[in-house]
């Protein structure tokens, strides 16, 4: 039995959702709102997967698309800025403009074999991008790094002496060191190879599986997971030498 | 370490554990809330619903299905069929302009049933023709070779001994197939009046061997002079014996030939119908077959078509008209004067007068009052004698004589307009 709800909660929510998407997390909000929570007599009903929505949407259904597009455009966005750096960060439009309206395009050949939609979708931005990179004159090195040596970390790695990770609600200064790792990490992005850069940010920014990772860029799993130590290994000696001094002052 | 380094509850098994530290810091990063341009997101978006409108409107399913008239369409302009319909339809529409017209009609032309279309242009009726076709009173050894030059027919022969089988002369027969009727109509009459008028004409043609009537030696001459030359060629007045008959028939003339003759004895408006369509079988079966018999059986044809022939001014004044330069006059023995209009427009005038219903006269008179009488000269040679007597005028070319009767008012204007025209 679906219950009346009272027009300031949607308000309420607006508010809730354009702070937290305007924070970081944690970040004291002006406002207090006493949000009652209101029963929910009956559950959500569960998104539709990518797969059913481009399917719907290559039977025409525009609606089906803007879905995916709301659902993807944020994280794609991310993924292509950060794997292009900031040398071709003007890039970045062209890139993700390209890869949607090879969706667009490519709607009718489209069937959900093996890969999942969201691998498909990365797969067609990571390719666009190393058309940028070569376009731009840089080297596309997929191999770089890439030996079947299994990666192991350093014990005494500067990175070890960190903080924990933040808690959901970071005071001020954790708030403050962290974000300075953001801004210092993008700097770190920049000097990885390409390959392992979309690795790294695949598995780490994007959540995907080591599997899908391997799909979306075409190599084998083991040859993913390499990568992926590597960028992870780099990263987190840049990180920690840059992020040593702070050390002190985030304990 | 282990504490940082931690694997996701979800990921498989094989994932490889994620680093904590890293992601709080790409979660910190300044772009971490990045999000495409409001524009740019838009343009993605109706980029995507304009390809999906226009992929709707041009899906084959969108279509209507085509009703059956469109798919009877469809069926029927198919290349093979559409080739075969076209076939019948075009043989349907040469049946149905050939429909209820008799086989010899429908069937190409032949040379000499081209020929018969010709009396329809300016050439006469009627004409005293060649020697050899004087109505009866010209003895038939008189056909000795014509002094007349071939070349003088050269502007009359094209017509005539043109390639039979131009489209252009096809169509144009079937034009001009009822204005044919109706000249054949007419000239059935016609000949029907003269067959009365010439009856002993046909019973002398018909007595006559055919070997003398028509040697070998006069037919090239004949037929070299198609038309109106030939009619006014001098009379065989040479004293050269006449050619031995000849043992064999005589080897049929060619086509053009044949319609030379009966041009020349300007009988083509008088030759009967049934007559006519012999000539033409007899000659299209001579053309394929070369058989003596059938050869023979043109010459028949043709001679009797010559013998029938009747004289007539027409075919003179067209002669004259043809080749002004070589003709003259002269009147009571005065030096001949060439040709002019007002004696060109006193032929025209007994023309109408006399029409074509000249009687042959068994001999040929020999006096008559100075003044009037007209000699016509063809190259300084008198071939035509007009003299106006009391009742009639006589006709003379060579030994061939030819008389008509005229009531005396008609006498009286035709001399005096004679007297204006050649004083």
């Amino acid at each position: 039995m679906l219950t009346r709800t009272s027009p300031l909660i949607g308000v309420k929510r607006g508010v809730e959702n354009l702070w937290r998407a305007r924070h970081p997390v944690g970040a004291a909000r002006p406002y207090h709102f006493r949000m009652r929570q209101t029963p929910q007599p009956m559950s959500p009903a569960p998104e539709p997967p990518d797969e059913l929505l481009m399917s719907a949407y290559a039977g025409g259904d525009a609606a089906a698309f803007e879905r995916l597009y709301t659902r993807h455009q944020a994280g794609l966005y991310r993924y292509v800025r950060r794997l292009l750096g900031t040398a071709l960060a003007a890039q970045t439009d062209e890139v993700f403009q390209d890869t949607w309206l090879r969706v667009v395009h490519a709607r009718a050949q489209w069937e959900p074999q093996g890969a999942t939609f969201r691998t498909w979708l990365y797969t067609l931005a990571h390719h666009r991008v190393i058309d940028i990179w070569r376009r731009s004159g840089r080297e596309v090195s997929i191999s770089t790094d890439d030996d079947d040596t299994p990666w192991e970390p350093e014990a005494t790695a500067p990175w070890q002496q960190w903080p924990a990770a933040p808690s959901p609600a970071p005071h001020s200064e954790e708030l403050a060191f962290w974000r300075r790792a953001g801004e210092r990490l993008l700097h770190c992005l920049d000097e990885l190879p390409l390959a392992q850069r979309s690795a790294f940010l695949l598995h780490h920014d994007d959540d995907m599986p080591l599997a899908d990772v391997a799909r979306a860029l075409e190599v084998g799993f083991e040859t993913a997971k390499t990568r992926l130590r590597y960028a992870m290994s780099k990263l987190r000696t840049c990180m920690g030498a840059y992020l040593a001094p702070l050390q002190g002052e985030a304990r | 370490m282990s504490g940082d380094v931690r694997h996701d509850p979800g990921s498989p098994s094989r994932d490889d554990p994620r680093d904590e530290r890293l992601r709080a810091a790409l979660r910190h990063a300044p772009d971490a809330t990045l999000q495409p341009p409001a524009a740019l997101s838009e343009l993605i978006l109706k980029e995507a619903r304009t390809k999906l409108r226009d992929a709707a409107s041009s899906t084959p399913n969108a279509r209507p299905t085509p009703g059956p008239l469109a798919s009877l369409w469809d069926w029927l302009t198919r290349p093979a069929l559409a080739t075969g319909l076209a076939g019948v339809l075009a043989a349907t529409l040469v049946g149905l302009m050939w429909w209820d017209q008799p086989m010899d009609q429908a069937l190409p032309r032949r040379p000499e049933a081209q020929t018969a279309a010709v009396p329809a242009a300016p050439a006469p009726p009627t004409a005293p023709a060649a020697d050899a076709a004087a109505p009866g009173a010209a003895p038939a050894p008189a056909a000795a070779p014509a002094p007349v030059p071939a070349p003088s027919a050269q502007p009359v022969a094209p017509p005539a001994a043109a390639p039979q089988h131009k489209p252009e002369q096809k169509t144009d027969a079937l034009k001009s197939r009822a204005q044919d009727k109706a000249a054949a109509s007419r000239r059935e009459s016609e000949a029907a009046k003269e067959a009365g008028a010439q009856p002993q004409a046909q019973a002398e043609r018909a007595a006559k061997p055919l070997a003398p009537a028509e040697p070998q030696q006069p037919a090239p001459a004949v037929t070299a002079v198609p038309g109106f030359a030939g009619a006014m060629a001098p009379p065989a007045t040479s004293t050269a014996p006449a050619p031995a008959p000849a043992p064999a028939p005589a080897p049929a003339a060619p086509p053009h030939a044949v319609s030379n003759d009966r041009l020349a004895g300007g009988s083509g408006a008088a030759v009967p119908a049934a007559e006519s369509k012999r000539l033409r079988s007899a000659t299209a079966s001579a053309d394929n077959a070369t058989r003596p018999s059938a050869k023979v059986e043109v010459d028949e044809l043709r001679l009797g078509l010559q013998a029938t022939a009747g004289p007539g001014v027409q075919a003179l004044r067209a002669a004259i008209a043809l080749e002004p330069a070589r003709w003259s006059w002269q009147r009571g023995g005065s030096p001949a004067q060439p040709m002019n209009d007002a004696l060109y427009a006193w032929l025209a005038q007994l023309d109408t007068a006399t029409g074509t219903r000249w009687q042959a006269r068994a001999e040929r008179e020999t006096a008559a009052p100075l003044g009037r009488e007209l000699q016509l000269l063809r190259d300084g040679q008198v071939v035509h004698t007009l003299r106006i007597t009391g009742r009639s005028v006589l006709w003379a070319r060579g030994q061939a004589a030819w008389q008509i009767e005229l009531p005396a008012a008609s006498l009286a204007t035709l001399q005096a307009a004679l007297d204006n025209a050649a004083p």
